[in-house]
C-alpha cells in the first residue's frame, strides 16, 4: 500500500475491498472535504481507522464483522474503536397477542445501552448483542413492554399484549398529541375502535355513557335527523374539529375515526373563544406502512321505536266521553265495540310498523412503503323509517383518502380528502304534523276504506296520517347534502437542528344542500259503507301544487402555520408550540319556487307559471385570526408543567374589542416516580393535576356584528302598484361587545394500581362564565323608542365533579376481561342576572333569578285528588278563583288539589315554586364491562342519568285535549268508582273543561331518571390458523343491539324525549344488528 | 430541491403572520351602514316606506294567530280573517283553549297586553330619526319637505291611536339616546289636549309641504287633512261630552266648537278641492258600500295601504300578492278598507 491521500469514504472503501468487513456509515456524518493520509507500508484496520477518528469527530464500534460509524457526540466518549467480539445475533418475531400478525415498528433495544433496532413490515427484527446478559426491551405504542433475557437463545419470538388503557398511549391535545402519562388536564378519549363496536347511525350517539362528563341526550330517532345533544360537563354546545378544522364530526363514518378526545377544562383554552363550552377532537385513521390491508365491515340490523305512545280503542274512547258526559254512549254501543262485534282502529298501528331496516357497511384499505402510506375508504349508510308508508328514508356515503408522502428526510406532505354525500327524503307532511293526526284519529273511523285508493281521514282532523305519511299522495321534501374537505399539509423537519420542525397546513371545506320540498294536492273521502259512496272531504287543505327549491352554500378555509420544538436536556424535557391560525368562512342561500301547479306530472320549477314565482336569498361572512402558543416543562418525569395562550381576533366586534387573550396554566405531579414510591408495588401510576384555563364562547346569533348601528332591508311595500324595497333599523348598538369569557379550575388525580387491578380518575371543577349576552332590564322607559343592545352583563357559575373507576384483568385461562364506571355531575347557577329589583320577598323568591340554579322548574305543589265533595267543602284554600259562585264552586271529586304555598288561602300565580329540574340531566353515567376469551368477545354499556325531568303537557296531560283521542294510559284515571287521592289521573273533563287539573304541577312533572341498557355486543373472531387458511388476516362476527332495555319513571314515552312532552317526535330507536368484518 | 421547500416554508410564514389581519374587516354582508342610508335618496324612500309598512293598521290589531275561523279553514282569505275579535264577544263559535283572547273573554280583558293595545314609541323613534337625520341626506329642499312631512304625518297617526287609548301620553318628538338627561329620558304624560293640539298642528303645517296627489300608498295633503279632521272630530267631542280627570291627562278643557270649525274646514277643503267622491257606481248603495272595499283606489278612497303578506304562512306557500288592506280608520274589514270619502261626507252631511 502506497501512502497517498484521500477522502474518508475512499477510505472505507479501501477497507472494505481489502478485507470481509463491512462499514456502515450515514452519508451526512462524514465530511467530504477531509483528507486522510495513509501512513504507507502494511497498516492495521485499526491504524487507518484511528487515523480516520483523529482528523473527523468519528468513533467505530465493530461487532463481529461489521463496523458501525458514529458522531462522537462529546469529548467524553472516549472509546474511539470499539470492539465487540463474539457477539451474538438474536432474530425473532414480534406479534401481536390478538391475532398473531407480525408487529411493525416495534422497538427493541438492548438494556442500558440505547442501542437496538426496529421491527421491519412484518414484525421480523435482527440484532446483534454484545453477551448472553443483555436483555431485550420490547415496546411500541400501544402494547405493554415485555423484557427477555438473551440466555443461550439465538432466536426470540414474542408475542406483545395489547394495553387497553395503556400509559403509553398517546392521547390527541390542541394542536398536537401527549403521552398519556404527562396529560395535565382533565380529557376523556374513546378509541375508533370502541366506536366502531357500537352500530349507531349517529357518532354522537356513541359516545353516550363511554366518556365522564360528557351528556348526550338523543331527542329524536328520525333517519337523519337521530343525532344527539352533546353538553361537557353540562354546558352549552361544544366545538368540534375533525383533523384539527371546525367541522361537523357526528356524520363521519365510524370506520375512519381513529380516536375523540374531548378537552372538558383549561386543556381547551388553546381554542381561545371558542373553547368555553369544551372542545371535542376527532382524528381520522391514517396509513402505516406495510403491504395493504383490506378491511370490510358489513352490518345489517332492524330499527323499533323504545316507546310509543298507544291510543284508546272505540269502547275506551266512548267510556271516558261518558265520564264527563255522562249518557253520551249507551253501555250496549260500549260493549258492541268492546266484545269485537264493531271494529275498533289503530291508527298509530296504520301508520308506523314495528321495524325498520337499517344497514351499514365500509371497506378500507390501509398500507404503503416507508415513504408512502395511504388509507382510503368507502362508506355507506341506509335507514329507513318505521313508517308504514317507509317514505322516510336516509342514505349517507363518506369516502376518505388519507395520504403521507415523505418526500425526503426533511419534508412529508400530507393529503387528505374526505367526500360525503347525505340524501335524506320524507313526506311533505312533517312527523309533528302525522303525529298531531294520529293524535286527532278517533278509533271509530276505519284506517283504510275497500277502496284502498280513496284516502281515508281520521275522523277529527279529517286527515288520515297513514295517508298523510305518504310521498305519492303529498309530495316530498328532499335533501341532498354534500360536504367536501381537503387538507393539504407539509411537515419540515429541520435538519441543523433536532427537534425543531414546523409545519403548514390548510384546509378547504365547502358543503352545500339542496332542499326540494314538493307539495301535491290531495284530498280525502268520506264513505258511506251502506250505499257504498266515496265523496270527497270539503274543508280539506287544499293549497295549490308547490315547488319550493332551497340552495345552501358555505365555505370554510382554514390555514395554520407553526412551528415546533421538542428536547430533552438531561432531567428537562421541554416543548413548544408556536402557530398562527387563519380562518376564513362564507355562506349564501337561496330559494326559489313557484306555486299553482296545474298537475303534478312534473315537479320541476318550470312546470308553472311564473307569475306564481318567489325567490329569496341571504349570504354572511366570517373570519378569525389568532396567534397560539403552547409551552410544556417535564422535569425528570415527575413535574410536569404547561402554559398555554391564545390571542384571538374575530370580525364580529369592533375593532378596538376583537382581540382577546386567552391563557391556561395546568401542572401535573407524577408522585409514582418519586424515589419514595419506588419501593412499594401497590401503586403503579399516580399524578395528581391542577389546571386553571381562560377561554370564551361567542357563536351566538345576536353577536354578529352586534357593534354595528345600521340597517337591514325589510318587507317591499307597494306605492303606485310597485314593490319597493324598505330598510329598517338593526337598532342600536353596543361597540364593546364581546365574547363571553369562561374560567375553569380544574384538579384531578389518576391512580392506577398494579396490574390495573383498579384504577381511577377523579376530576372537580368549577367554572365562571363571565359577560353572557343579555339586555338591560327596565333601566330605559318604554317611551324611548329602541331596546337596548345585547351587552356583555349576566354571569353563571358552574361547578361538578367525574369519577371513573375500573378494573383490568387477565386471567391464566386467556380469559380477559375489564369493567369500568364513569359517573358525572354538573349544575349551574346564575351568578348575576341583570333584572328588576324585586320589592316584595314573595316575588323574589320566586322570579329573582341571581343566585338561584339555572335549571329550576316552577309549578304548584299537589296533594292528590280530592275524593269527595266534603274534603272539597272543608278545604280552605279557593283553587279556582271564582267567588261569584262560592269558593271552588267549579271544583269537583278528582280534580287536583293544591298545597298553598305561601299561605293566603288563595291558589294563584303567587303559589309556583321550584318543584323540579329542566330537561337536561345534572347526573349522567355509564358502566361498561368487556370480557374476551378465546376469541369471544363480549360488551356491555349500561348508562343512565339524573336530576332532569320531564313535564307533561297538552295530549300528553289531558284526554280530548283540543278534541285529540286519548292516550290509553288515561284509563288509569280516577272515577267514583276509583275513588283515589292517588290515581294516576284526575276526573276525565272535555275538551273546554275546567284548567284547575292541568296547571304546571308536581301532579305532571315526572322524574326522568333512567337507566338504560345501551349496548351489548357478542363477537367472535375466528383463529387465525383457520381464516389463514382462505387467505384472510381476520374473520369477526358479532351480534349486537342498542337501547335494549330501559327503565325509567317515565311512560309512555322515552325519557330522553323533548321539552314539548307532548309526544309529537319520531321516538328514539333501538336496534338489533349483526355484521362481520374481515380483514385480508 | 430543499432549498426551494425551505424558502417556499418561510415565505409562508412570513406571509402567515404578516398580511392575515385584513380579513379581520369584514363587514356583514346584509346591513347598509348608518352613513350610507342617510346620503342616498333612495334608501331613505326605502327607510321612510318601511314606516308605511309598520303603520297602524287594522292589521295590528288581529293579533298574531293566522286562523280566524275554524280549524280546517285553510283558504287564503280565512289566513287573515280578524278571528280574534269575534272571540271577544259571543259571535264566537270555536276556539281554543291555547287561544288566548278566549280566555279575554271568558276572564276579562288583561288592559296590559292584548290584540287591542298598542303602544308604538319605535315607530315614534323611527320618524324622529328620519325628520332629524334627512337634513344630513343629498335631497332637494321640496323632496326633503315632504319625506319629512310623510314622517310628521305617521307620527302624527301614531299619536292619535296612542291619544285614543290612553289619554295624554308622553310627547316625544327628539331622538334620545341613552346619554339623554334622565328627566327627558323619563318624560311626564302630557295632557290628553296637548297630544291632540298636537296632531291637529302637525297635519296643518305638513299639509303645506305634502303634495296633492302622492303616489297610491302615500300620504299627501289631503290625508292629513283628514287626519285633522278626524283627531278635532275626536277632540271636541271631548271637550264637549267629557271631563277632565288627573289634571288632565284625560278630558280636554277648551271650548269644543273650535275643533269642530277646524274638523270642519279641513273637510270642506277635501271635499271641495280634493277631486274626491263617493263611490257611487251601482244603483243599489248596498252593493256600492261593498265594491267600495273591493274596487282598487277608487275616488273615494284617501288613502290605502297595499302590502305583500304570505297568504298562508311561509312554510306550505311562498306566491305573493298584492293585497289592499285598511290603513287608517274603517270598518272592520277582512280583504280591504279604506279611510273613505263616505265618512268625510257623513261628517260634512251632519253639519260638524
Amino acid at each position: 500500500m502506497v501512502s497517498h491521500e484521500m477522502s474518508i469514504v475512499e477510505a472505507f472503501n479501501f477497507i472494505e475491498s481489502k478485507t470481509d468487513l463491512k462499514i456502515n456509515y450515514d452519508e451526512k456524518d462524514i465530511d467530504t472535504n477531509l483528507r486522510i493520509i495513509s501512513a504507507g507500508g502494511k497498516s492495521t484496520v485499526e491504524k487507518l481507522l484511528l487515523n480516520i477518528s483523529e482528523v473527523s469527530n468519528l468513533r467505530f464500534r465493530q461487532v463481529n464483522l461489521s463496523i458501525n460509524v458514529l458522531k462522537n457526540h462529546s469529548s467524553f466518549d472516549s472509546q474511539l474503536l470499539e470492539v465487540v467480539i463474539d457477539g451474538l445475533t438474536i432474530s425473532g418475531k414480534v406479534t401481536s397477542i390478538v391475532d398473531g400478525e407480525g408487529l411493525p415498528g416495534v422497538n427493541v433495544l438492548i438494556k442500558d445501552t440505547g442501542q437496538g433496532t426496529v421491527t421491519d413490515i412484518d414484525g421480523n427484527y435482527v440484532l446483534e448483542v454484545p453477551s448472553e446478559e443483555a436483555i431485550l426491551v420490547f415496546s411500541s405504542v400501544g402494547y405493554v413492554k415485555e423484557e427477555v433475557r438473551v440466555g443461550d437463545q439465538t432466536m426470540i419470538n414474542i408475542a406483545l399484549v395489547e394495553d387497553i388503557q395503556a400509559l403509553s398511549e398517546i392521547v390527541v391535545v390542541g394542536y398536537g398529541t401527549q403521552q398519556k402519562v404527562n396529560v395535565t388536564g382533565s380529557i376523556a378519549s374513546l378509541k375508533g375502535k370502541e366506536i366502531t363496536e357500537v352500530p349507531t347511525s349517529n357518532i354522537a350517539n356513541s359516545l353516550t355513557g363511554r366518556m365522564a362528563g360528557v351528556v348526550v341526550m338523543n331527542r329524536s330517532g328520525e333517519p337523519g335527523r337521530d343525532g344527539a345533544d352533546i353538553a361537557i360537563r353540562g354546558f352549552g354546545k361544544p366545538l368540534t374539529l375533525v383533523d384539527g378544522v371546525e367541522a361537523d364530526f357526528t356524520r363521519l363514518d365510524p370506520n375512519d375515526i381513529e380516536n375523540i378526545s374531548v378537552l372538558k377544562d383549561a386543556s381547551a383554552a388553546i381554542y381561545g373563544a371558542r373553547a368555553g363550552n369544551g372542545v371535542i377532537l376527532v382524528t381520522t385513521k391514517r396509513g402505516s406502512s406495510g403491504k395493504p390491508t383490506i378491511r370490510l365491515t358489513g352490518g345489517y340490523g332492524l330499527q323499533g321505536s323504545t316507546i310509543y305512545p298507544e291510543y284508546v280503542n272505540y269502547a275506551e274512547y266512548m267510556e271516558l266521553t261518558n265520564d264527563y258526559n255522562p249518557g253520551s254512549y249507551s253501555s250496549e254501543e260500549i260493549e258492541a265495540y268492546r266484545s269485537g262485534d264493531k271494529e275498533s282502529y289503530d291508527w298509530y298501528d296504520a301508520t308506523f310498523r314495528k321495524t325498520a331496516p337499517i344497514m351499514r357497511t365500509n371497506v378500507n384499505v390501509n398500507g404503503g412503503t416507508e415513504s408512502t402510506k395511504y388509507f382510503i375508504s368507502y362508506g355507506f349508510l341506509n335507514q329507513e323509517s318505521v313508517l308504514r308508508s317507509n317514505d322516510t328514508n336516509f342514505k349517507q356515503h363518506n369516502v376518505r383518502s388519507n395520504l403521507n408522502i415523505e418526500l425526503s428526510k426533511a419534508f412529508e406532505v400530507r393529503l387528505d380528502m374526505a367526500f360525503r354525500n347525505e340524501n335524506s327524503t320524507y313526506p311533505n307532511a312533517s312527523m309533528e304534523n302525522i303525529m298531531t293526526h294520529v293524535a286527532f284519529a278517533n278509533p271509530r273511523y276505519a284506517t283504510v276504506y275497500p277502496d284502498a285508493s280513496k284516502p281515508s281521514h281520521n275522523g277529527y282532523s279529517l286527515v288520515g296520517p297513514n295517508y298523510l305519511s305518504s310521498q305519492s299522495l303529498t309530495g316530498y321534501r328532499d335533501y341532498q347534502y354534500k360536504n367536501t374537505s381537503v387538507n393539504a399539509a407539509i411537515n419540515y423537519k429541520a435538519p441543523f437542528l433536532e427537534g425543531l420542525t414546523g409545519r403548514a397546513f390548510l384546509n378547504y371545506m365547502y358543503d352545500d344542500t339542496r332542499q326540494k320540498n314538493w307539495r301535491k294536492d290531495y284530498n280525502f273521502y268520506d264513505y258511506d259503507a251502506g250505499t257504498d259512496i266515496y265523496s270527497e272531504r270539503t274543508g280539506v287543505s287544499k293549497d295549490g301544487i308547490t315547488l319550493n327549491e332551497y340552495f345552501w352554500r358555505n365555505h370554510q378555509t382554514t390555514a395554520q402555520f407553526s412551528i415546533n420544538y421538542e428536547q430533552e436536556f438531561g432531567k428537562h424535557s421541554v416543548k413548544s408550540l408556536l402557530m398562527n391560525e387563519i380562518i376564513e368562512m362564507g355562506s349564501f342561500n337561496n330559494r326559489a319556487g313557484r306555486q299553482s301547479f296545474t298537475n303534478s306530472a312534473v315537479d320541476q320549477i318550470f312546470a308553472s307559471s311564473a307569475e306564481t314565482q318567489f325567490t329569496e336569498g341571504s349570504a354572511w361572512q366570517d373570519a378569525r385570526v389568532s396567534y397560539i402558543g403552547r409551552f410544556n416543562y417535564e422535569y425528570d418525569q415527575r413535574y410536569l408543567f404547561e402554559f398555554t395562550f391564545r390571542n384571538d381576533a374575530s370580525p364580529r366586534f369592533h375593532k378596538d374589542y376583537r382581540w382577546g387573550f386567552f391563557p391556561s396554566f395546568l401542572a401535573g405531579w407524577r408522585v409514582s416516580e418519586e424515589s419514595f414510591m419506588k419501593n412499594q408495588n401497590l401503586i403503579q401510576h399516580l399524578k395528581l393535576r391542577l389546571s386553571y384555563g381562560e377561554s370564551g364562547y361567542d357563536a351566538y346569533d345576536n353577536m354578529y356584528f352586534n357593534y354595528i348601528s345600521g340597517y337591514r332591508y325589510g318587507p317591499a311595500q307597494i306605492v303606485d302598484g310597485k314593490a319597493i324595497p324598505t330598510v329598517e333599523t338593526t337598532g342600536l348598538a353596543n361597540e364593546q361587545a364581546t365574547w363571553e369569557r369562561m374560567t375553569i379550575y380544574n384538579a384531578g388525580v389518576d391512580v392506577d394500581f398494579t396490574d390495573r387491578i383498579l384504577w381511577a380518575e377523579l376530576d372537580v371543577f368549577y367554572r365562571y362564565r363571565d359577560g353572557m349576552l343579555g339586555q338591560r332590564s327596565l333601566s330605559l322607559p318604554s317611551t324611548f323608542g329602541a331596546e337596548l343592545p345585547y351587552e356583555n352583563i349576566n354571569s353563571q357559575n358552574s361547578r361538578g365533579f367525574e369519577i371513573v373507576l375500573g378494573h383490568d384483568n387477565r386471567l391464566d385461562n386467556g380469559l380477559s376481561y375489564n369493567i369500568s364506571g364513569n359517573f358525572s355531575y354538573a349544575r349551574a347557577k346564575w351568578d348575576h342576572f341583570d333584572e328588576a329589583q324585586f320589592a316584595d320577598e314573595d316575588n323574589k323568591e320566586r322570579y329573582q333569578l341571581s343566585g338561584q340554579w339555572v335549571n329550576r322548574y316552577f309549578g304548584y305543589k299537589s296533594l292528590g285528588l280530592f275524593t269527595s265533595q266534603e274534603e272539597i267543602d272543608a278545604y280552605w284554600v279557593d283553587q279556582d278563583g271564582d267567588n261569584g259562585n262560592g269558593i271552588n264552586h267549579n271544583i269537583m271529586p278528582g280534580d287536583v288539589k293544591y298545597f298553598d304555598y305561601n299561605g293566603d288561602s288563595l291558589i294563584n300565580e303567587l303559589d309556583k315554586h321550584p318543584i323540579g329540574k329542566s330537561n337536561i340531566p345534572e347526573i349522567f353515567f355509564g358502566v361498561s364491562a368487556g370480557l374476551e376469551w378465546k376469541g369471544f368477545d363480549f360488551s356491555m354499556l349500561w348508562q343512565g342519568a339524573s336530576g332532569f325531568n320531564v313535564a307533561f303537557s297538552a295530549e300528553a296531560q289531558q284526554p280530548f285535549y283540543n278534541n285529540a283521542t286519548p292516550l290509553n294510559i288515561f284509563m288509569d284515571r280516577w272515577t267514583p268508582e276509583n275513588n283515589d287521592a292517588n290515581a294516576r289521573f284526575p276526573r276525565t273533563v272535555g275538551a273546554d273543561g275546567s284548567d284547575n287539573n292541568y296547571k304546571a304541577s308536581t301532579f305532571w312533572l315526572q322524574d326522568a331518571s333512567y337507566l338504560r341498557l345501551k349496548n351489548v355486543t357478542l363477537g367472535y373472531t375466528v383463529p387465525t390458523s383457520l381464516s389463514s387458511r382462505v387467505r384472510l388476516q381476520s374473520v369477526r362476527v358479532y351480534i349486537t343491539g342498542q337501547n335494549l332495555v330501559t327503565f325509567t319513571g317515565v311512560d309512555p314515552y322515552d325519557p330522553e324525549t323533548p321539552t314539548s312532552g307532548r309526544g309529537w317526535d319520531y321516538p328514539q330507536q333501538r336496534t338489533a344488528m349483526m355484521g362481520a368484518i374481515i380483514s385480508f | 430541491m430543499n432549498k426551494i421547500f425551505k424558502i417556499t416554508i418561510i415565505m409562508l410564514l412570513t406571509a402567515a403572520f404578516m398580511g392575515c389581519e385584513d380579513l379581520l374587516d369584514r363587514e356583514p354582508l346584509d346591513i347598509i351602514s348608518d352613513e350610507a342610508v342617510w346620503s342616498d335618496p333612495d334608501l331613505i324612500l326605502g327607510n321612510l316606506l318601511g314606516m308605511y309598512d309598520k303603520a297602524p293598521t287594522r292589521r295590528d290589531f288581529h293579533g298574531g294567530f293566522p286562523w280566524g275561523g275554524a280549524w280546517d279553514d285553510g283558504n287564503a282569505e280565512g289566513a287573515h280573517e280578524p278571528g280574534f275579535y269575534t272571540t271577544y264577544s259571543d259571535e264566537a263559535r270555536a276556539g281554543y283553549n291555547w287561544v288566548g283572547s278566549i280566555n279575554n273573554n271568558l276572564n276579562g280583558l288583561d288592559r296590559s297586553n292584548n290584540e287591542l293595545s298598542y303602544w308604538n314609541y319605535d315607530l315614534i323613534r323611527d320618524c324622529n330619526v328620519l325628520i332629524t337625520r334627512i337634513d344630513n341626506g343629498n335631497l332637494d329642499d321640496a323632496k326633503r319637505e315632504q319625506f319629512k312631512g310623510e314622517a310628521r304625518f305617521i307620527r302624527a297617526l301614531v299619536y292619535f291611536e296612542l291619544v285614543k287609548r290612553y289619554g295624554g301620553v308622553p310627547l316625544i318628538t327628539v331622538v334620545q339616546d341613552q346619554t339623554t338627561p334622565l328627566d327627558e329620558l323619563y318624560p311626564e304624560r302630557n295632557k290628553e289636549k296637548e297630544i291632540y293640539d298636537f296632531i291637529i298642528d302637525e297635519c296643518n303645517d305638513i299639509a303645506g309641504y305634502l303634495p296633492d296627489r302622492n303616489q297610491v300608498g302615500r300620504a299627501d295633503k289631503y290625508t292629513a287633512l283628514a287626519l285633522l279632521s278626524r283627531a278635532a272630530l275626536y277632540a271636541g267631542s271631548i271637550a264637549k261630552y267629557g271631563t277632565v280627570q288627573l289634571d288632565g291627562l284625560l278630558g280636554i278643557d277648551a271650548n269644543p266648537d273650535t275643533y269642530f270649525q277646524k274638523s270642519l274646514d279641513a273637510s270642506n277643503t277635501i271635499v271641495s278641492e280634493g277631486g274626491y267622491a263617493l263611490y257611487e257606481r251601482y244603483d243599489d248603495k248596498a252593493e256600492n258600500y261593498r265594491q267600495l272595499f273591493l274596487d282598487d283606489n277608487n275616488a273615494e278612497v284617501i288613502l290605502s295601504g297595499h302590502s305583500m303578506v304570505f297568504p298562508k304562512g311561509i312554510a306550505s306557500i311562498i306566491l305573493m300578492y298584492c293585497r289592499v288592506m285598511a290603513l287608517v280608520g274603517g270598518r272592520m274589514c277582512n280583504r280591504r278598507s279604506i279611510w273613505s270619502m263616505r265618512m268625510i261626507m257623513s261628517m260634512v252631511a251632519t253639519g260638524l
